[in-house]
This record gives C-alpha cells, structure tokens and sequence, in this order.
C-alpha cells in the first residue's frame, strides 16, 4: 500500500484510428478523470511514438505522478515500452500498469461503438484499481555467463557460432550428425546465384572447425536443459565415434578394409557406404567413425579389420559415451528441418516406380560429389532421361497427406534444378507441373525468367496420376493443363518431386526441453511474428534458420545474424536484470508446512518441514508464476507486482457496476491472454460482456479470487491458460485444474452451479478458438439467472463468515506431475 | 378442389383409338369433362413414366385406349406397352393407390358408344375404390 | 432448411487451388472432354447474373474420386447438387431417365395420406420384433424390381439375404410397412422441395414408431439418413448403420458363422459405402468369412475403385456406359465368377448394361454381398441369374 498520497496519470491512446475508430477515447478519457486518486487523464494519438512518450514523462514531472496507466494496446507488446518511459521520468518502472483497450476492446467491438467504450471505460477503471496498489520494485541482477550453446550445426547454426564467437564469445556448437553441414551440405547448387552449395559452405565448416572460441561437438546431442536466461545448465551426451577426432588424419584404410556395407545416407541411398566411414570428404570435424549399430560387434571384438588397417591407431573400439555439461547464457535453436516423404502419396508412385525420385535425391545425382559424378542417370536403367518433369507442392498447400502450408522454397529449387539440367544436357525436354510459381526474392523472378528462356515448359496444372510402363520403366503422366483447359498426357523418363519440408522429429523432444511452444504447423513458435521474429517466448533462447519456418540458405544466414546480435545483448554485459516478479515469503505466517515446494515447477524454494525454519525461496530459479502463493494455506507468499490485494482490487472494479452483466476471465499472460490479443489482431468479433485479469500464470489464480468475484454477483467465471502439456511455467497448469476440480465440488455442495466456472485451455496460436470462447461464454451467462446470482452471493457471504473453508478435506497433497 | 371430379386421362394412339373418340363425338354422345385426352401416335410410345407421372400430376385413373390386336399402323409388337402397363400396375399397387386405377382397352375402330360405355364405367369404378387422391400441392 | 451461401462455404469450393486432379481423375471427364469439374467451379465462382446455365453439371455421377484427390478435400458433388438446384429454380428442366418413372413414383411416395402395399413380397419364415425400436430400412428395392424387371435385378434378394442374416444373427428389427424413399435420388438432382417431402414423411413414420436405430442394406439410404436428414432437419437422434457395419463385427468375434462357397469373387465397392462413408474393410471381412471363397481385388479398388456410372435417374448416356464397360472389364479381368457389391444402385446399373450392346459388355454374374452370406448358410433360396 503506498503510503504517500496517491497521483494516478492515465493516458487514453487512440493508436490512430486503431482504437479511436471503434471507441471514443474523449469519453474514456473523461471517465478516468473523474476516478478517485486520479490527478490528470490525457489523451494521445500515438502514445508509443516519441511525442506520446515525451508527453507521458512531462505529465509525470509536471504532476508528480507517482502512478502511470496507459489505456492502449496490449501489455505483451508495450509494456517494456511504457516501463522504459517511466524509468527516464524517474518513476519506478513498476508503478506502470497497462489497460488493453485494443486487442481486448476496440478490434474486437467493431460495430458496437456504445458497448466497446463502456467497455473500454471499465478496462481503465480496473486498470486504475490495481495501479493503486502497485509497489515500486527493484530487479535483482544476476551474473551472466558469457557463453552460448548453439544447437544444430546447418547452416544457420555455423552462421551463428561464427558470428558469435567473432564477437567475442564462447561457442559450444552441438551437432547430432558426426559432421555439421546440414541440408545445404547436400545441395549442389543454391539459387538465384548458381553457387556451388559446398564450395561456399566448406571454408565456413572450416572456420568453424579452427575458431579458437568455439568447442565443437559433434555426433553429439543435448539431453537435458536447466536454469534460466544467463545461467543455462545444459547436459549434452557425446556419442562415441569409436576413432579418436583429433587424431585421425581421414587416410581411408578403414573403410576400405571394412566389411560392412550400408546404404549412404548422405548420397540419398544411391550409393553404399562402410560402417567405418566419413559422412561426406568435407567433413567437419574431420574424422571417420564406425557405424557401432552395424559394425559386427565390439564386445567382443568380432572383426578388428580397421584396428589393423589404422596406421596412426587411433581406433578405439571400447570407447564410451561422454557427458559434458556445458554452462550457458543464451541458446540458439538451429535444428533446421526435415524432408517430407511422399510414400502416402500413392498416385505419385514414389517407392513403386523407380524414376519417381525426391528433389533431394535429385540435388545427388545432379552433384559432382554425388553417386554418379554428376553424369545425370536415372535409376533403373542408369540413362540420361531425355524427358523429365517436375512437379510441385507434393506434400505441401494440401490437407490430404502432407501439411497445408507452403514450403517456400520448392518452387525456386525447381528452378534451379532445371537449369542445372539445362547445363548439362542442352537438349532435355522438361517440364514443369505447378499451382503457381512463387519466385518472391531478390533475383527469384530473373532465375525463373532465365529457366523459360532455356525452353523449360512451365504447365500449370498438378497430375492427378502416373502410371508407368512396366519394360521401359518410363512413367505416364495425366495431368489437366489449366490454362488450355484439358486433360493431356506426357510420357517422361523421369519424374522429380518437388516435396515440402516439415518440422524435424526430434522438434517436440527439444522443445519440451527447451520449454518452447510449437505452431500449428509444427514448426518453432516465435515470441512475435512481427517484432520478435527470432526470439523464443523464453527469454534467452533465440532462433536461427529453419527451426522456425522452411527458408532458404539467405534467410537462414540472415536470422542467424539476428539471432547472434540478440544474444550478445545478453552476453555483452556481465549481469542481468531479472523482472521482479519473485515469490517472498512472510516468515510470520510461514508454518513450514512444504506445499510450496512440492508445487514450485523448478524447484526454487527450500523447506525443512522437520526443522520449521520457514520456506526459503531461490530468487534467481523463481519464474514467477505465482502457484506457491495460489497454495500456500496460510496466505504467507506474495507475488512481487501480481499481489492478492492487487487482483481482488481488480475484481472488485470490474464488478462494482451492473456485476450481472460481466464475466471475470483470468488469462495467463503466455497462452490465453496472447490467444486474445490474436483474436484482436485477427479482428474477429466477440460480444463486449467480458473483463480480463491478467496473471503470469494460470497457477496464480487462488480459489479466493474465484468465491470472491461470485460473491460480488459475477454470474460466468473462465479460468484459463496453457494447454495442459505447454504450460509456460512447465506443470503450473496441472495445479490449476486440480484447483479447479476442487472448487467445482466445492460449488455444488453449496448449490452452486458448476459451469459457472469454466476451465478452458487456450493457446497464444489459437485466436479463433479464443473468439468462439468468448461467444460461447456469453450465450452461457444469458442462462444464468438473478436469482442464481443473489443465492450465490447470500451462500458464499454466510460461507465466508462461518469459517467452513478451513474444515474442508484435509487431504495431503500430492504432486501428480514431477517436477524439473 | 372439387372432390366429386374424377379426373382420367385417357391415352389414345392416333388410329383405332382415336377413331372410337372422334366417332362418339360425330354421334354427339357426352362424357364427362375431367376426362382428358392425350393423343399418342402409337400406344407404345407409353411407357411407364408417363403414365406414372399423369397420376403424380392428379390423375384419379389412366386408360390405355389402343388397337385391337393386328390392327396396329406400325405394326409394333403389342407386347412393348402390355409390358410396361404391368410394370405400372404393379407400382400403382406397391403405392398403395390400387392397380385397378389404370387400364388397357382395345375397343373396335370407330366404336363411339363402346368407348362412352368404357369409359363411364370405369369413372364408377373408380368413384367406388377410394376418394379422389388430391393432386401434389 | 437449405441456404446457398452457407453450402458454398460448406463445400470449400473457394478454396479450390485450380490444380486440376479432380478433372485427371474424374471418370466422367475421362470419357467427355467437355466435362470438366474443375471449370464447373471456376466458372460458378466468377459468374454473373447474365451468363448462362452450365449444361455440364448434370453430368456429374457424385462417384466423390475427386474429393479423395483434392488438396483440400473441396465436397465438389455437394457443390454440383446446390448448382443444380439452383438450376431449377431458375426454370431449367430436368432430363429424367427412364422417362421420369423414378421421378413420379418418389413424388408421390410422399404424399401424407400413403398406405403403400410394399410388403408382399417378405417371405413368412423372417422373424420381426414389433416392438424394436430398431428397424431394417428397405428403401425402393420392391419398387426398383418392379421398374427395371426386364433387368432381372432382383435387389429384394439382397434385402432379403440381409433379413436373414440379421435373424440368424439374432438381431431384433422392425419393418414399417410405410416407409418412404429415403429422397436422395432427387436431392441429387436439386429437386429439394421433393427431397424435403419425403425426408418428412419419413420422419413422421420413424416418429410414430419410436424409430431409434436404423439398419440397411442400401450405402445411399444409410448415407442420406445419417447425414443428409440431420443436415437439413436437424439431429434425429437416430443411429444409423449399414448391414455390413452390424454383421462384421460379429463374423470377426466369431459369434456368427458364415458357411460355404467354392467361388471366386471380387468386391466392388460402391462410392457411397466406400470413399463417401469410408467403410471397406467390414463388406471384405464379411467375404472373408465365407469358407472357400476366393476373395480377389480388381486393379482399382478400396479408395480408388471404380463408379458403376450411376446416375441419379437424370442424363445418362454413353459416358455412363462407357465407365460401366471398364468396371466389368476390370471385375472379368481378376478371373472371379461373381461380382459382389453392396449397392443396389450399383448392381442395377451394371446389369443395365449388361443387357445393353448385344451383351458386348463382360457377362459376369452381379451378387449382393447379403444374399451371398445368406446364400452360404443354405437360408437365401436360390441363385439370380
């Protein structure tokens, strides 16, 4: 509670004609004025533009404002913004709080002027409740270690461990292959530019390789992921490559004694391989490995071919697995993507007919390094096709088999391919079948234009089937040529599928390591697809390359870059500040009773139950999601800046007039309240009888706060926050709904009606859903009726006062989920 | 609707059939006005169709007005619309409507007061099985 | 009731990518060049007020092999009925088959005040529980016999091998002796209003029996009952199934036996049953079940097999016999003696042009799957044909 007098500033934003077109900000403006500790109400067109922001700070001089609401857009955008503004007036950057009149208001009431400036004047009302109580914090520091873990060695990840290292940090590459390289390793040209892919990533490999700041580890993987932005404690296990790296000196002997013959991953399969191999000559770091899984045996030695064959013996057939725990301040993800089989797609014949091959599979036999020296053969009968087509979006734009999104890059990969064959055989008729040609980039349309002007044949239209001929294994495709509208066959020696490109398998595994939340695409969700585009919602984790979209080898590059320089923010100075968001215990009320430990998801507070010293909590691990202080009995945890004071103040704003017509949703601050800003983004209407609380976590939301706002004649009340598995506090969310549970049994012993209460995931993804709740919400609040509303109110008053609440079941709690 | 009116179409096939009709109407006998006449070159040119649809369009009762056998202009075998007259019979049955419903005359060229007596027997006929069926609205 | 705008939406049609599958795969433009599915959206989508009518959309056999095909599963033969609707509302008249036989005898199924006499041919031995809320659906199978006799069809002895089964299976069932034509025939061809007319007479039966679950041996009523009725009149809260659903799970659990037969057969599967409801295991697995039974698959089969070229009693021509010629000449080519379906539509328009072309078109024996399950307990009476 603050202990001077109270100057409220509150600054209505009209964000252009974002808010002001759907509600009359004047009014809104108005209202605040006149609410009590409410000294100046000021109204602004753009408040996050410099001139906004000057005018925030010259009120705050002007009038000594000892709290700031802005009334605008979403907090998730900016908050940091406005604290930051604060901070330069000299008012404590916790003293701010932000209504949503945007996201939350003015997209979403379009057409209802009336009702959204209500609304909008109720938001601010709230806005000013809780302002009221907020306290000025101080963020605790911590050390950072000056060190980053970049996971995936493709292209995107060798960008960013050299520009990191370059900088001046130290770089653990983690690569899962015995080689870095990736899928551009296998390229043979990259477009628009014609390059050779591995002439111009090798000397990069090598560079990776000799920097003196990054420790590569290769044929390596990350198992485990702890800690917090600054203080990354990562487990990696790197796998034994039986051959000593830094003694080998890549002769061969090995491989040409052994006598295991495997198919070559790297050649597509084209061509075999040994199981004491190297995974392409270029390789980085340069050594050979034995295929332990298909080697005949170490233990015992069945065979020891390669242990006689190694002049420099540095063959070990006994060697283990390592475990190297690496200390981190910033993660990179660049664990790239994966190549989409199109076996399902039946009517294509891949697998079946031997000529139908993938555009990888292509980029192979088309390479020099590749399996046939870059003579173009196809594979039944190692000829020269003379016909070959190309067809596009195989597995991608499509709900039936594949994935609906676009994979970017498919199309300018035939493109290229095309004139790459072009090259080689002047003479080849190919053909090209596709939906559009999306050549969107810097040169795209003049390689596209160049490929026409070689004679390739560009048909639009996608085949519907391919036979082929069972003697000459040539394939017959039917495909409706669009543009001249009718059906017409080709008969190709060749058919290329251009496949799209999907997420790796191992993506969900990282991500639940990494605590990072997928789209609906399967590919890395971005903090902001906009503004934070390679930022994970994690603070410290960035991403580079495809890990978060299918992109080509420029964007890749790019983000990599952006990546790094968002990393060394962290890195380049010695500490951190960490948002005072923390747990604090009052040792007063404190009965050592251990729920607060058993419920914290990291594991950030201590108790000795037998001792009774009080329950210690480790700031730097807390995360602030608020679950202790939800379940601590004894109401003896705060949470710094999402206090109970603070939200029950809110509660009782949002229902001091007309209580009736309002339900409370409590949104998360990661999942359900960003699942609503999408819906604002995405403009999709809801009716306007809603008000939002926000808390970090849904874990936050104490049953008091729930019999509270049903006691102040709230007829409809939504808990909501991250799907159960994606909680952003990793298990917060199971205690919710054990909560939840709880309180459902509760309401119907007094009478109360359980749907009153309703608990529903929603993700920071999903906007539509978040809207159709939202309806949904509505048409259940019409159904609850006055004299629901007044019993509840009567019940849960007499309730209160009897004191019933601390007889309930005394169960003892056990976690149903372990924690980290 | 009136529901007294039995409405019948009589199919008849341009020779023998028609001539019964023209040649009640030259001796001036009556009928009724609800039964219509629908000329045909050839009874065989009905199928089952149209004879179903005549009853699905309102009518009480379908004759078949044809020639005697051997006597037909085209010399088309008499079995094509014997067979499709049972067909629809058959229907008019499953339907629940009653095969009596429809009928297949041969009456000798050019008797009018055989086809006046045919026909006003068959409206008894048909005023006796069931009321009217009203037409499909 | 039914609402344009929503059924565009509903069918995804602008969503179509203008890729062109459907018109490769479609078997009515395999044979018609100007048949093209594909321009039939495009140019619904762009048209306006004065352009004509698209004489094409009739053509349409609802064979659904281009929504197994298309990117984004757009229900085009969903689309082609609301155009054809539309068409007739717009004046254009429709261009019955069989000289509109099947037209008239629908409509006037519907008539409220019906007693149709349609059970005559049910032999005494089939034992009905009048008191089941279930029932066995019949559909037009008296009336189909009646209209295509010279066909020799005969789908009552596929009903009736479904009757059979069900008793030997002790499965109680009711029959009405009212029910009407389930209406897909004319929903088919836009003609609503009289899809509606009987859809509700239906209604009103099952109503008066207390109607809860549904059994039938024909893939167009059980698909028009299940989906279409809710769709248009909302939920009826009556299930319904197919009989292969009700009689596959129990030839596979063992507790019925199927008996003998020394034959080889292929299974076509009918459009309906097949890629528009997605059942084609339980009709093979009511095959399997059968001792002695060779069961073999034509080249297209499952998700791509082959239409019988129906048509909904409207515009059939050389396209449909020409499709009907291939699917028998691929049936004869597996070297089976029997082919067995479960549609009577199938079967009647595949014995139709059997009966065609001086019998230029392959001879093979067309069976029910019901009466040949039945037929191998010695309890379906005697072969057709």
């Amino acid at each position: 509670m603050a202990e001077e007098e109270l100057r409220i500033g509150v600054f209505v934003c009209d964000c252009g004609l974002n808010i002001a077109g759907s509600v009359d900000t004047e009014e809104v403006r108005l209202t605040a004025e006149k609410l009590p500790d409410v000294v100046v109400s000021v109204r602004n067109k753009y408040t996050c533009a410099d001139p906004g922001q000057e005018e925030i700070k010259k009120h705050i001089r002007e009038y000594n404002l000892n709290r700031v609401v802005v009334a605008s857009c979403t907090p998730l955008l900016h908050e940091s913004t406005f604290r930051n503004c604060a901070a330069e007036a000299g008012l404590n950057p916790y003293l701010l709080e932000m209504a949503s009149i945007r996201e939350h208001c003015s997209w979403v009431h379009l057409h209802d002027r009336e009702a959204a400036t209500e609304k909008a004047k109720d938001i601010v009302k709230i806005a000013v409740a809780r302002a009221r109580l907020l306290e000025a914090q101080k963020e605790m520091e911590i050390p950072v270690t000056d060190a980053a873990l970049v996971i995936g060695g493709g292209v995107a990840g060798i960008q960013a461990a050299l520009d990191l290292a370059d900088a001046g940090h130290q770089v653990y590459l983690v690569e899962k292959e015995p080689s870095i390289g990736g899928i551009m390793a296998q390229l043979d040209k990259t477009f628009p530019t014609m390059d050779c892919s591995i002439c111009v990533l090798g000397p990069k490999m090598m560079d990776v390789g000799r920097h003196p700041r990054i420790e590569l580890l290769a044929y390596s993987e990350v198992e485990a992921v702890s800690g917090y932005v600054g203080n990354f404690k990562v487990r990696v296990r790197r796998k034994a490559r039986y051959v000593n790296e830094d003694e080998c000196t890549v002769c061969g002997d090995c491989a040409e004694v052994c006598p295991v013959v495997l198919p070559d991953e790297f050649q597509q399969g084209f061509s075999s391989r040994k199981g004491a191999y190297i995974p392409l000559p270029q390789a980085v770091p340069p050594a050979y490995l034995i295929d332990m899984e298909h080697c005949l045996g170490n233990n015992p030695i069945a065979c020891d071919k390669c242990l006689k064959a190694c002049e420099k013996q540095c063959i070990d057939l006994n060697m283990q697995d390592q475990i190297v725990k690496l200390d981190v301040g910033t993660i990179i993800m660049a664990t790239g993507m994966k190549i989409y089989d199109p076996t399902p797609l039946d009517e294509y014949g891949y697998t079946r007919f031997e000529n139908v091959i993938t555009s990888i599979e292509f980029e192979r036999l088309i390479c020099g390094g590749g399996p046939t020296d870059g003579h173009l053969e196809r594979p039944s009968d190692h000829q020269t096709p003379k016909r070959i087509g190309f067809i596009q979006c195989v597995g991608s734009r499509t709900e039936n088999r594949g994935n609906p999104y676009c994979s970017n890059v498919c199309c300018m990969n035939t493109v290229k391919d095309s004139l790459l064959i072009k090259e080689h055989h002047p003479d080849a008729e190919i053909y090209v079948f596709y939906i559009d040609i999306r050549a969107f980039g810097k040169g795209f349309e003049d390689l596209f234009r160049r490929s026409k002007e070689e004679g390739v044949n560009y048909i639009r239209g996608l085949p519907g089937e391919i036979t082929e001929d069972p003697t000459t294994k040539n394939l017959r495709i039917r495909v409706e040529n669009t543009t001249a509208a009718r059906v017409e066959e080709y008969e190709l020696d060749m058919v290329i599928l251009a496949v799209g490109l999907e997420p790796t398998d191992d993506l969900k595994q990282l991500a639940n390591m990494l605590n990072i939340s997928q789209t609906s695409d399967g590919f890395a969700m971005e903090a902001h697809p906009k503004l934070r585009p390679v930022d994970a919602p994690t603070p410290g984790i960035f991403f580079a390359g495809s890990v978060e979209a299918p992109k080509d080898v420029k964007d890749s590059v790019t983000q990599a870059g952006a990546a790094v320089a968002r990393s060394s923010i962290i890195l380049n100075s010695p500490t951190l500040k960490m948002e005072a968001l923390k747990a604090v215990v009052d040792f007063d009320k404190c009965t050592s009773c251990g729920v607060c430990a058993k419920v914290c998801p990291y594991g950030a507070i201590k108790v000795d139950i037998k001792a009774k010293t009080g329950a210690h909590v480790v700031a730097a691990a807390c995360a602030g999601c608020g679950t202790c202080a939800a379940e601590c009995r004894f109401d003896a945890i705060t949470m710094q800046h999402f206090s109970d004071a603070q939200i029950l103040a809110q509660i009782d704003a949002a229902l001091e007039e007309e209580p009736e017509k309002k339900i409370i949703s409590f949104l998360c601050n990661w999942c359900s309240y960003a699942g609503g800003d999408l819906a604002g983004v995405s403009r999709l209407q809801y009716p306007p009888n809603n008000r939002f609380i926000r808390t970090m976590c849904s874990g936050r939301v104490d049953e008091k706060f729930i019999l509270h706002a049903f006691e102040k004649g709230a007829p409809l009340i939504l808990l909501s926050g991250c799907h159960i598995n994606d909680c952003h506090y990793i298990s917060a969310n199971h205690w919710t709904k054990r909560r939840a549970e709880k309180l459902w049994k509760r309401m119907e012993k007094l009478g109360i009606r359980p749907e009153r209460l309703q608990l529903q995931w929603v993700s920071a993804a999903e906007g539509p859903r978040f809207a159709q709740l939202m309806r949904d919400l509505e048409d259940m609040r019409l159904k609850v009726t006055p004299e629901e509303i007044e019993h509840t109110k009567t019940v849960l008053a007499e309730h209160r006062l009897s004191k019933e609440s601390a007889e309930e079941e005394e169960e003892t709690l056990e976690p149903q989920v372990e924690t980290a | 609707m009136n529901k007294s009116t039995i409405h019948l179409v009589v199919f008849a096939c341009n020779w023998d059939g028609l001539s019964c009709i023209e040649e009640a109407a030259r001796g001036g006998l009556t009928y009724p006005a609800s039964v219509r006449v629908v000329r045909v070159s050839c009874l065989s040119r009905v199928h089952q169709g149209l004879m179903l649809k005549a009853f699905e369009l309102g009518a009480d009762g379908v004759m078949l007005l044809g020639c005697e056998p051997g006597n037909c202009q085209y010399d088309i075998d008499a079995g094509l619309v014997t067979r499709e007259y049972e067909k629809a019979r058959i229907v008019l049955g499953l339907l629940g409507l009653g095969k009596e419903r429809l009928v297949l005359c041969h009456i000798p060229r050019g008797d009018g007061p055989g086809f006046v007596r045919r026909v006003t027997d068959f409206l008894k006929e048909l005023e006796q099985v069931r009321p009217a069926i009203p037409a499909r609205a | 009731m039914f609402d344009t705008e929503r059924e565009i939406i509903e069918s995804k049609i602008r969503l179509c990518l203008d890729c062109g599958k459907c018109t490769v795969v479609c078997p009515v433009a395999q044979y018609d060049p100007e048949f093209n599915p594909r321009l039939i959206a495009q140019r619904r989508l762009s048209q306006n007020s004065h352009s004509p009518q698209d004489e094409t959309i009739w053509q349409c056999i609802s064979c659904y092999m281009c929504v197994e095909r298309c990117n984004y599963y757009v229900k085009f033969p969903e689309f082609i009925h609301g155009l054809r609707a539309e068409a007739l509302a717009e004046g254009a008249q429709l261009q019955c088959t069989h000289g509109g036989a099947l037209q008239a005898l629908q409509h006037m199924m519907a008539r409220e005040d019906l007693l149709q006499d349609r059970l005559s041919w049910l032999p005494q031995d089939i034992e009905l529980s009048e008191q089941s809320d279930t029932i066995f659906f019949v559909g037009c199978a008296p009336y189909f016999d009646i209209v295509f006799s010279d066909l020799e069809v005969n789908t009552l002895k596929g009903v009736e091998g479904a009757l059979r089964l069900l008793n030997r299976a002790q499965i109680p069932f009711n029959i009405l002796a009212n029910e009407r034509c389930c209406g897909r025939d004319l929903l088919l061809q836009g003609d609503r209003e009289g899809f509606l007319a009987l859809a509700k007479a239906n209604m009103q039966e099952f109503a008066r029996y207390g109607v809860k679950k549904i059994i039938t041996n024909c893939p167009e009523c059980r698909y028009t009952l299940k989906v279409d009725y809710p769709n248009v009149l909302g939920d009826t809260g009556i299930q319904v199934m197919h009989l292969t659903e009700v009689i596959a799970p129990l030839v596979q659990s063992g507790e019925l036996s199927l008996g003998e037969l020394e034959k080889r057969a292929t299974y076509h599967d009918p459009c309906t049953l097949g890629r528009c409801s997605r059942i084609f295991d339980e009709p093979r697995q009511i095959l399997r079940a059968v001792t002695g039974l060779d069961v073999v698959e034509m080249e297209q089969s499952r998700e791509k097999a082959l239409c019988c070229g129906a048509s909904p009693w409207v515009y059939c021509g050389a396209v449909n016999r020409q499709i009907q010629d291939q699917r028998l000449t691929q049936a004869t080519a597996t070297g089976a003696d029997i082919l067995v379906t479960t549609c009577p539509k199938c079967q009647i328009h595949l014995r139709c042009a059997q009966k065609s072309r001086d019998g230029k078109i392959p001879q093979i024996e067309i069976q029910d799957l019901a009466f040949l399950a039945a037929r191998s307990l010695d309890i379906g009476g005697e072969s057709v044909g």
